[in-house]
């Protein structure tokens, strides 16, 4: 199609196919939804809604869920239950399960009322704080900005985007975001997240500590929807490091909760001018019984959208141990001159978790450079996949872009799937991409025996150095270290001897 | 220290490589035996088993012994894995050192000596201690403290992976050294200082087996007895003196 080859057009990435709608419960759910809401959201909500109806739900044949059982994660996308408008709508298609209780009550009461009783304690935030941060974070439960809890650094500036601190140009940016959202999980995410967090940085302002963001998730057998915005005026200089972490009651036996939560959380940047950020952000750690549950039972969606306007710098890695069900998607738009991206994923995945990314890089513009590296480990029957195409659009000359993706596999029932995809539509450019995937190199884990590490140590070491490729792209030490545990917990599990071999990396 | 006259006794091993159905033979009935204090060099022609011999003294598991035994200290070793191996002290010096992209080298270093203390029965070092052992090993070996730093072998030449099998050898001070081509890629200044860290090995205890295309590094670790090896048998045994007339005229005599 020709609005593919324009510079400010909207490249699609799948063939058109014929897709379901959305359900008729969430076609009657979402006008009441927005209509009853603050009005100072209606039109971020107005605008994803148009998009999640050009959109539709997925489908088991949705190229952009290649890798996914769509049915695992198509009963939780249903409206809140106060707007799920007929009962029928619990039964009549994928999509428009009811939601418990649980929300419903929700929905009818204040912040505090709504968050009594699942809010972490002091100690759990302090639980989660890393060093580079310690004076700057700000908590979020299922998705709610909880202000009591938070301390934001000097050199962010936190708000809801119903207070409408957002100037005019950028929250039109966010709407436009918002109404080409061609992920139906996010375009939901944007109309059912309560009052997005907003953070922004100043121009010209470095914030000398990054803001750490956590995400604690109640578990309470519901999708929650999280949006958080971030701008970055011109030449500002910001980092933004996400943790989640489960606030699942440890006393819940395995399999008490039969169907698990979702949690759909969502982050928007926008940086102008020479805005530079740095996201990193790691998964929850399996560093309980109880949290292991969790993991094995939740639904885990999460996305960076990024747009980087001319010179801008964005930093991503992400690190997760996977769940049910994982999907972590990258949409990273160079729509300026000399912006530059680089986005790289650890994943190590044990069990029968699973762990999906899902990334796209569009070159709209002449000049930029993206980088991209994704290491997956995968142990046991655990699956993990990347699905990335770079697309340089007509115009984006002298483009620079590459993609690089190592699985490592650990067992035989282990699955790694990798597809890369270029699309090209210019002609001045360097664009590269690779996949690799393999088992553990027996002349390496014979060189480190033969000096008398024993062979389990010996693959623990050399699985936390294949991983730890990409986690030192994350730097400095503090949150290195919660990238480290959200991955290495899993490892120890698998390989007791990784508690020993890791610190050795 | 053990009731076995020899560190290292090789009685009549054939080894093979390969998978079922498509087997090489490579070694055709090795005997060997080395005496503690002594130097052996293993010299012979390219394709003649000599990297082989090193790596079934080690353990490799591409290798199967389908006869013959090997006592270290009187103790057949054939069943154990290459880290028990090691950790009895046998040390292998590898001809072409893997990279290991990820495994710091000191770390691993540190990790190494402690298994190895702990399979002595002893305390893990503490690091500031083990610091000060590894940076006069380094000293020793004129290797810069970077090495420190980096992983294992990642980007270091050839001479420098060398020098830091020596160093690997230092710090785990085995009772067996086989080195493999220690001195192949080595320029002259080089030479000298990885044949004086195995001459810093050598004492009433150890034993050193050099395995040598050439005669080069025999005159710095000079050896108590030198074999050559032809078509996986050891075809002649004798003094230093062999060495140099290998050196003169190639192997050609000795083979035919």
């Amino acid at each position: 199609m020709s609005e593919s080859a324009t510079l400010a057009g909207k490249p699609r990435f799948m063939r058109e196919e014929p897709r379901p709608a959305i359900t008729p419960a969430q076609e009657a759910a979402i006008p009441r939804w927005i209509a009853e809401g603050p009005a100072a959201l209606a039109d971020l909500r107005t605008a994803a809604f148009s998009a999640l109806k050009k959109t539709g739900l997925p489908h088991t044949g949705s190229e952009d869920f290649s890798f996914i059982r769509v049915g695992e994660f198509l009963p939780h996308l249903g409206p809140p239950a106060r707007f799920s408008g007929s009962s029928s709508g619990a039964s009549e298609a994928p999509g428009a399960q009811t939601a418990p209780d649980a929300e419903a009550a929700s929905d009818a009461g204040t912040e505090s009322t709504r968050l009594a009783g699942g809010l972490p304690t002091s100690a759990d935030v302090e639980a989660q704080l890393v060093d580079e941060a310690r004076r700057s974070y700000a908590v979020l439960v299922d998705g709610n900005y909880v202000p009591e809890l938070s301390k934001p650094g000097h050199g962010f500036r936190i708000s809801t985007l119903s207070q409408g601190s957002l100037a005019a140009p950028v929250r039109a940016e966010l709407i436009r975001i918002a109404s080409e959202e061609t992920d139906a999980v996010a375009a939901l995410g944007m109309i059912f997240a309560r009052d997005p967090l907003v953070l922004q940085v100043d121009a010209e302002a470095v914030p000398a500590e990054p803001l750490l963001l956590l995400h604690f998730h109640t578990g309470s057998g519901v999708r929650s929807d999280a949006l958080i915005v971030y701008h970055g005026a011109k030449l500002s200089e910001a980092g933004v490091l996400v943790r989640h972490a489960s606030l699942a009651d440890s006393d819940t036996p395995p399999g008490a909760v039969a169907t698990g939560s979702m949690e759909n959380v969502h982050t928007v940047a926008l940086l102008d001018e020479a805005a530079s950020l740095r996201f990193l952000e790691a998964g929850a750690a399996a560093d309980s019984a109880s949290k292991a549950n969790a993991l094995i039972r939740d639904i885990h969606f999460r996305k960076l959208t990024a747009r980087l306007d001319r010179n801008g710098r964005l930093q991503a890695v992400s690190a997760h141990t996977g769940s049910r069900l994982t999907r972590n998607g990258f949409s990273v738009d160079l729509a300026g001159e000399g912006a530059e991206a680089e986005v790289d994923g650890a994943t190590v995945l044990t069990g029968n978790r699973q762990s999906h990314n899902f990334v796209r890089v569009r070159h709209l513009a002449p000049h930029c450079v993206s980088r991209q590296h994704f290491k997956s480990v995968a142990a046991d029957q655990a699956r993990s996949s990347v699905d990335g195409t770079i697309y340089v659009a007509k115009g984006a000359q002298q483009t620079n872009a590459y993609q690089l993706i190592n699985n490592l596999m650990l067992s035989d029932e282990a699955r790694a799937d990798s597809k890369p995809q270029l699309m090209i539509f210019a002609d001045d450019v360097k664009c590269s991409h690779g996949a690799t995937s393999g088992k553990l190199d027996p002349a390496q884990q014979f060189y480190l025996e033969s000096r008398g590490v024993p062979p389990a140590q010996a693959r623990a070491l050399l699985t936390v150095a294949f991983i730890a490729e990409v986690l030192e792209k994350a730097g400095r030490a503090g949150f290195r270290e919660a990238l480290d545990r959200a991955l290495l917990d899993t490892l120890k599990n698998r390989l007791p001897a990784v508690s020993e071999g890791s610190r050795h990396v | 220290m053990t009731a076995s006259k020899y560190i290292l006794e090789i009685k009549g091993v054939e080894a093979t490589i390969g998978e079922p159905g498509d087997v090489t033979q490579i070694l055709k009935g090795i005997n060997l035996s080395v005496k503690p204090g002594e130097v052996h060099a293993i010299m012979g022609p390219n394709g003649s088993g000599k990297s082989t011999l090193s790596k079934v003294i080690a353990g490799h598991p591409d290798y199967e012994v389908t006869r013959g035994e090997v006592l270290f200290n009187g103790e057949n070793i054939l069943e154990l894995e290459p880290d028990e191996r090691s950790r009895k002290g046998i040390f292998l010096g590898f001809q072409y050192p893997v990279e290991i992209p990820g495994v710091n080298n000191a770390e691993f270093l540190r990790m190494a000596y402690n298994q190895l203390r702990k399979a002595e029965g002893k305390e893990e070092a503490d690091p500031l201690d083990f610091e000060e052992i590894l940076d006069a090993k380094m000293k020793a070996l004129d290797m810069d403290s970077r090495y420190k730093e980096r992983s294992i072998n990642e980007g270091f030449s050839g001479g420098e992976k060398k020098r830091n099998e020596i160093l690997q050898m230092a710090v785990l001070d085995p009772a067996l050294a086989i080195l493999d081509e220690t001195d192949s890629g080595l320029d002259v200044d080089a030479l000298k200082i990885v044949a004086g860290g195995i001459n810093r090995l050598r004492g009433p205890g150890k034993a050193i087996v050099l395995i040598t295309h050439y005669q080069r590094l025999l005159d710095y670790v000079q050896p108590d007895v030198v074999h050559v090896l032809s078509g996986g048998k050891i075809v002649k045994s004798g003094g230093k003196e062999l060495a140099l007339e290998v050196e003169k005229q190639g192997y050609d005599w000795l083979v035919k």
